[in-house]
This record gives C-alpha cells, sequence and structure tokens, in this order.
C-alpha cells in the first residue's frame, strides 16, 4: 500500500489486494485508514519508480509485437495484428502474456478486443483475469455493463453523469446524442465511439516501430555471448537481404535480447557510413559487448532481435581494384569499430570554427557524423618559398584551462622577461608578439579581459604560448599572465 | 565556396603541383619500402636507409615536463610519413596526458601539416584502452601514422610495445609511441629517440623561425645511436643551413616585433644563455658510438 501526499493530507494512493480487502481505497486519508487497521504498512508512492517498472514491463512485452503503446500510469496496449498466430492464436497470447507477467511478480489483467479502448476497459473493469472479444464481437453489447469510469472521462464529468443517473455504459445507448454533446461535452460521444468502435483513433507507439527488424525465438535459451554473436551474424544475414533489395544500408542497429525472466538487455550500435555486411555487424557487436565486459543472461536468453531504426541509401556494390577506396573503407571500418567500443565521443576529428578566442576556434565532432571524404591532395607539402621561416602561431598543445603563471616584464605591455610555471623559472630569449585577442563584446557573459598573446622562446629553447589578461592602465591595473599553449 | 575545397587558390596550387609531380592519382610514395627517408642523408645512413616503416618508434622527453618538445618531433616523424603515404593519421591521447601537457589542438596541428581531415583523435582514459586502440590503428591498412601518447606507466612495457611492432608489420605503417617522461623499462621499439629543446632559429624579421630540437638516439636496431641537432621547417625536421648558422640571434637584438600595429617601444631582453650553442650545430654527426656498421639482421 503506499501512500501520497494530497490536499493537505497523506492519502493511499495505491493498493494491494489484501487491503482492498479491508475495505480500504484509493484516496483515502492515512489517518482514517490506520483508525480502521493500526497494523497497516504503507509506503510512499513513487511514480517514477512506476514509470520504470511499466517501461521494463513495455520491453519485455516486445516479444509478442513491436508496436507497443504505454497507457500510463498502469496500462499497456499491445497492437497484435497479424501477430498472434505465432503464439497460438489470440487465447495462447494471452494466456503466455499472463503467465509471464506473474512470474516477474505483477498480477495482471488482459483483455484482447477490436478496439485499444474496449480492450482497456475490459481488462480494467470486466473483473475476469483474461477476456477476448472475437473478431467482429458486438463490442457495445460487450461495454453496456461497465461502468462509466471505463472510459476514462474527467472525474467532474462522472460526478455529473452519475446525478442524471447515467452509471453504466449501456445507459448511454439509444440516447439521443445532440443534447448529450450539448450538455456534457463532444468528448463523451467521442470516447464512448471510439471504444464501441464507431470511430478510429490513431494508436500512439511507444517508439516507432522499425522498418527492418530480424527476430529469432529460441526453444533452448542461450546464455554465452559467441552464441548470441552467431545469432547477430544469423539476422544481419536475413536483414542484409532485406536492406539490399531497397538498396539501403544500416546507419544504426539495435540487438533486444529478452531474457526469461523478463528482462531485456538492448545494445545499439553506430556506424559512420551505411553497412550492409553481416560479417562487419558482428563485429560491432562484439566490440560493444566487450565494453560492458559480458552479458547478464540470466537463466538464459530466449528471444534475439535485430532492427534497423535508422538506413541510409547503398547502392549494391562491386569489389574492384582501387586501392585509395580500400583504404578508405578500411579507415572507416576502424572508426566504427572504435566508436562501439569506446563510444562516438571519443573517437573525433577536429573541425575549424569562426571564433578568434583560440579555446573556441576547435570544435571536436565525433569522427562517425562527419561525412567529408579525406582529400589526399591537402597532405601535400605546403609551398612556401625556401628559406622562408615563418613558425606557426598555433600551438599544437592547447591547455583546456590556461595555467596562470608568475610573469616579469620590463614594461607594462611589453612581453615579459621571465616567468615562473609549474615551480620552474624560464628565462625568456626571445618573443614574439603581442596578437591581441579581443573577448566577443556581442555576449552578455560579463567582463572577460582582452588577450595579448606571445609566442616565447626561452633560453633552453622550450617554446610557449603565453597571454596577458587585460590591457593595463584601460582593464586591470595588474594583469595576469597564463600559459596557454606549448609549442615545443 | 570553391569547388576546390576550402583551401581555395592554395588547394588549387597543390592540386596543380601534385599533377606536375606526376598525377594525384599516381601510387602514394613510399607503399611497399622498408624505409622512410627523412631528408638527412647522415641521419638517413645511420638509421640504414630512413626510420623504418612497419614498426614502433619511441620518443620521450629528456625530463618530464617536455611534452611540447616530444609533440613538435613526433609531429615532424608524422607529418613527414603522412605526406609520403598520402593517409590520414591516428592520434590516441590520454586523458592525463592531454591533462599535465595540454590537449591536442586542431588549428595548432593544421600548422603543422595535418590539416583537418587528415586527423582522427582518439581520447581514452586508460593506458591499456590507449594501446588497444594503438594496436587496431595498427593493424588498419587505411592509415599512414599511428601517433599515441601514454602519460602513465606501461603495465607491462616490453609485451605491449612488441604487440604493437607486430600491429604495425600486419598494417604497414608508421607507430610512434610519444612518453611524456622518460620511461627506462625495456621496449621493443625499433629506435628510441630522448629529444630535448634547442635554441630555434631566428628568421630574417627578428620573428622566432624555426623551432630547434636536440634528439638522442639512443636506441637503433640497424645501426649506431648518436645524437642530432634540429631546425622544425614546414612541419618536417630539417637540417641546419649555413644561412641558419651565420644567422644566430644577435646578442642583443632580440626584440619583440608588434602585431598589432602600433609604435610600440621594443623591449630588450635577455642575451641567450645558450647563445653560442648557436654556432655548433651537430646535425649530421654522431657524437658518440662507433662508426657505423650493418649488423646482421
Amino acid at each position: 500500500m503506499t501512500v501520497a501526499p494530497e490536499k493537505g493530507a497523506l492519502r493511499l494512493a495505491a493498493l494491494n489486494r489484501p487491503a482492498a480487502r479491508l475495505g480500504l481505497s484509493a484516496g483515502l486519508p492515512l489517518a482514517d485508514a490506520r483508525a480502521r487497521h493500526p497494523d497497516i504498512d504503507v509506503a510512499e508512492h513513487a511514480p517514477e519508480a512506476d514509470a520504470r517498472a511499466l517501461a521494463a514491463l513495455a520491453d519485455a512485452c516486445e516479444r509478442y509485437t513491436p508496436l507497443l503503446g504505454l497507457d500510463a500510469p498502469d496500462g499497456l496496449l499491445l497492437d497484435i495484428s497479424g501477430c498472434a498466430h505465432l503464439f497460438g492464436g489470440e487465447a495462447g497470447l494471452l494466456r503466455d502474456l499472463l503467465a509471464r507477467t506473474a512470474a516477474t511478480g505483477f498480477s495482471a489483467r488482459g483483455a484482447i478486443a477490436g478496439t485499444p479502448e474496449a480492450a482497456a476497459a475490459l481488462a480494467r473493469f470486466s473483473g475476469r483475469r483474461g477476456t477476448i472479444v472475437p473478431a467482429g464481437g458486438d463490442l457495445a453489447h460487450l461495454l453496456a455493463p461497465l461502468p462509466l469510469a471505463a472510459l476514462r472521462l474527467p472525474p467532474a464529468l462522472l460526478a455529473a453523469l452519475s446525478r442524471l443517473g447515467f452509471l453504466h455504459m449501456g445507459d448511454l445507448a439509444g440516447k439521443p446524442r445532440a443534447p448529450l454533446a450539448a450538455r456534457f461535452g463532444a468528448e463523451l460521444l467521442d470516447r464512448l465511439d471510439a471504444a464501441t468502435g464507431v470511430r478510429r483513433n490513431a494508436f500512439v507507439h511507444r517508439e516507432p516501430p522499425p522498418r527492418f527488424s530480424a527476430e529469432k525465438p529460441l526453444a533452448d535459451p542461450v546464455e554465452r555471448v559467441e552464441d548470441v554473436l552467431g545469432l547477430v551474424l544469423h539476422l544481419s544475414g536475413t536483414l542484409a537481404a532485406a536492406l539490399e533489395r531497397h538498396g539501403l544500408g544500416a546507419r544504426r542497429m539495435d540487438l533486444a535480447l529478452f531474457r526469461v525472466d523478463g528482462t531485456v538487455t538492448r545494445l545499439s550500435v553506430g556506424s559512420g557510413r551505411p553497412v550492409r555486411d553481416p560479417a562487419f555487424m558482428r563485429r560491432l557487436f562484439a566490440e560493444k559487448v566487450a565494453t560492458i565486459g559480458s552479458l547478464d543472461p540470466g537463466f538464459g536468453f530466449d528471444l534475439v532481435r535485430l532492427s534497423v531504426p535508422l538506413t541510409e541509401p547503398l547502392a549494391p556494390s562491386q569489389e574492384d581494384f582501387d586501392t585509395a577506396r580500400e583504404a578508405d573503407l578500411a579507415l572507416a571500418a576502424l572508426v566504427d569499430r572504435l566508436a562501439a567500443r569506446l563510444g562516438p565521443g571519443q573517437v573525433l576529428v577536429p573541425l575549424a570554427v569562426d571564433a578568434h578566442v583560440p579555446e573556441e576556434a576547435c570544435r571536436l565532432a565525433p569522427a562517425q557524423s562527419v561525412r567529408r571524404a579525406f582529400d589526399p591532395v591537402r597532405l601535400a607539402a605546403p609551398l612556401l618559398p625556401e628559406g622562408d621561416m615563418v613558425g606557426p602561431s598555433r600551438p599544437p598543445r592547447l591547455f583546456a584551462r590556461p595555467e596562470p603563471v608568475e610573469a616579469v616584464a620590463e614594461v607594462p605591455d611589453g612581453p615579459p622577461t621571465r616567468f615562473r610555471w609549474r615551480r620552474l623559472v624560464h628565462h625568456v630569449a626571445a618573443a614574439e608578439g603581442p596578437e591581441r585577442i579581443a573577448a566577443p563584446w556581442w555576449r552578455e557573459e560579463g567582463f572577460s579581459p582582452t588577450r595579448d598573446y606571445f609566442r616565447i622562446e626561452t633560453t633552453e629553447g622550450r617554446r610557449f604560448w603565453l597571454f596577458r589578461a587585460g590591457l593595463f592602465g584601460t582593464e586591470v591595473q595588474h594583469p595576469a599572465w597564463y600559459v596557454h599553449g606549448l609549442f615545443g | 565556396m570553391s569547388p576546390f575545397g576550402s583551401a581555395g587558390l592554395e588547394g588549387l596550387r597543390r592540386r596543380i603541383a601534385a599533377i606536375e609531380a606526376g598525377g594525384a592519382g599516381r601510387p602514394a610514395e613510399g607503399v611497399g619500402l622498408r624505409w622512410m627517408p627523412l631528408g638527412l642523408p647522415a641521419l638517413d645512413q645511420a638509421l640504414g636507409g630512413g626510420l623504418a616503416w612497419e614498426s614502433l618508434h619511441e620518443v620521450a622527453g629528456q625530463a618530464a615536463g617536455l611534452e611540447g618538445t616530444v609533440t613538435a618531433f613526433g609531429l615532424a616523424l608524422a607529418v613527414r610519413a603522412a605526406r609520403m603515404r598520402r593517409r590520414p593519421v591516428l592520434v590516441v591521447q590520454q586523458d592525463l596526458a592531454g591533462l599535465e601537457g595540454g590537449r591536442l589542438y586542431g588549428p595548432g596541428l593544421a600548422e603543422a601539416g595535418l590539416p583537418e581531415g587528415a586527423v582522427i583523435l582518439v581520447q581514452v582514459r586508460r593506458a591499456e584502452e590507449a594501446l588497444l586502440v594503438m594496436e587496431e590503428g595498427l593493424k588498419c591498412t587505411g592509415l599512414s601514422v599511428v601517433m599515441g601518447e601514454i602519460a602513465s606507466r606501461l603495465p607491462d612495457a616490453l609485451t605491449a610495445t612488441r604487440r604493437l611492432s607486430l600491429a604495425a608489420q600486419a598494417g604497414g605503417g608508421l607507430g610512434l609511441l610519444l612518453r611524456p617522461k622518460p620511461d627506462p623499462a625495456p621496449c621493443a621499439a625499433q629506435t628510441r629517440w630522448r629529444v630535448a629543446p634547442a635554441p630555434g632559429r631566428p628568421d630574417a624579421w627578428g620573428g622566432l623561425g624555426a623551432a630547434g630540437l636536440a634528439a638522442d638516439l639512443v636506441r637503433n636496431h640497424s645501426g649506431p645511436p648518436g645524437r642530432w641537432q634540429f631546425v622544425l621547417r614546414d612541419g618536417c625536421l630539417a637540417q641546419e643551413t649555413e644561412a641558419d648558422r651565420t644567422e644566430g640571434w644577435p646578442a642583443h637584438d632580440r626584440t619583440a616585433h608588434d602585431q598589432t600595429g602600433h609604435d610600440h617601444p621594443a623591449a630588450p631582453l635577455h642575451a641567450p644563455a645558450g647563445g653560442t650553442a648557436l654556432s655548433q650545430p651537430v646535425a649530421g654527426a654522431a657524437v658518440h658510438g662507433p662508426p657505423r656498421t650493418r649488423r646482421a639482421r
């Protein structure tokens, strides 16, 4: 039994069956309940935990159909059109579903009907554990004895209806529609029509169903990682054929492993270019499994599903003798493997950004997401005239956070003559600068000082990139010095 | 944007240069060769023809805290290899190395000779992960160089570096292992370098000019060890020229030049302590070690 604060008092929010048998009901203040039954156990109501449990249950139910909707807070809607025969018909499916749910410790009721609203109403209010309305059954007749609360109407509307004597759905049958709509609004008739199948509401999916999906139910559950990867190879082969027929390749692949006890493990891998090769897909999943250590199979997986939620055109290809293309493919495969293993955010390419502040002038983007062919011509040696020895203006190493140094300069706005960094004193032999970089004034971030950057060579020959924060005299009185990068 | 990429005119010039040099479709240099000549005859001779492809080379600082120098030397080797093979470079950096000596910085890499698109940067936390990424990268035929910077101690250095050497043999690229601190642990690398900064060569206009670098070749599988001095030019190692020797920093004329353009009093600076050393280039001269003998391999 759980309680939640409501209207200034702790009230019962949800009850288990023994509590309901004591005559308690949701909404009762906890003090009243304690007065009647002093020895009841209560826990705090945790709607987030309930939502998580419902999501886990929904995961487990994906073994029946990929078309799944949440009927929060305590219901699931499964679109089983065309799926039931795989589980021995509708009765077999419902039996299997209720048995599996009971095995995980939940009490559940189910109903199969022509409309999701009718199924939800029957499951909640028919009082039976399982109800099946055969195709073409008279929904209006079956729903007639159910209370109007089954239509999920707002409490105020229910109260108004009950004052007029409308308690069951059957009470509304045959009543003139226009006065009902005028009195109670269009919502009442809409919901009634949706439940009886007069009109159809769109089914809201929990996740968009993938276009390509292949699954393998197993009579004998598998536990070993090698077996799972073998199944991935098998399913990828099935998917590859379907993808090739459509001229598509996979950019993302999701693997769902359904455990016998109802838990679902999901693995997702991406690829930088569309792929179709089953062996490569298997390798990506092998890398992914290696990162999480090992799968926890429990008592084994009895259903494995591989789906492709993201595809991209990939023309049927033919092996050729172009070594550069082969090398590009090898590189793309390496990037995909590393990204599957370390995470896409660790395999990066630096991209130039149009900004003056050095730390903003470079952005690291996931290598998989950057679709730019490598151009070998860019690697040709620069065509500078011989003897022109202009050193680099930006260091190859930059500190994420500039490190403060104690510097001594001969004139306040000149380069330093010596500085102390990390407890070592460096004497400046030569300096180049300043290169003045002002903070972007159009940003409202408060004051950030103008920086004067100097390229410094010490007497040892080390080269630093130092800057002085703040213009002497106008911005600050005692400008601070920082080392921002290392040239060599 | 021009149809020839972002570089515009410079890109066109390069394209023409590439066509004139034999066409962009011509196979890249150095494929199938054992050595990558560094363009420095004496050093190439000492190495047996150049830096060996398909093998691992270790670059460490002579003392702690020389991350910048180690990176500059490693980049110079990587840039030369990438230009010969015309393939991108995979750079692995351990997070610890990034914290101690700064993260690798795209614009700086581009100026060093690895433009956008030629670098893939992998950031990892543990040394084992860095080794694993390096091994995977070295096995890949689509890369020219795999450069890994590992700041922490290697768990089993000999085995780890031997694995990397074998991976490099399989893939055919160049493996560079950068260690900011010298590590006395045994290492299966083909060559081991200890680098230290050296005074640079100012340009004709009073700028800093080319950076200097001194490298001890402490282990060389195919020749004698030795000590070498370089300048960095166009992103690659170069020998000091006659002009550099005569144009050392004038001891009292080391002034700052002002890029902002307004009149700025030049601040006189300290004379370099090692100023006299500039006139003693040792490039091409092995300081110690026996005269080169070809070892039977």
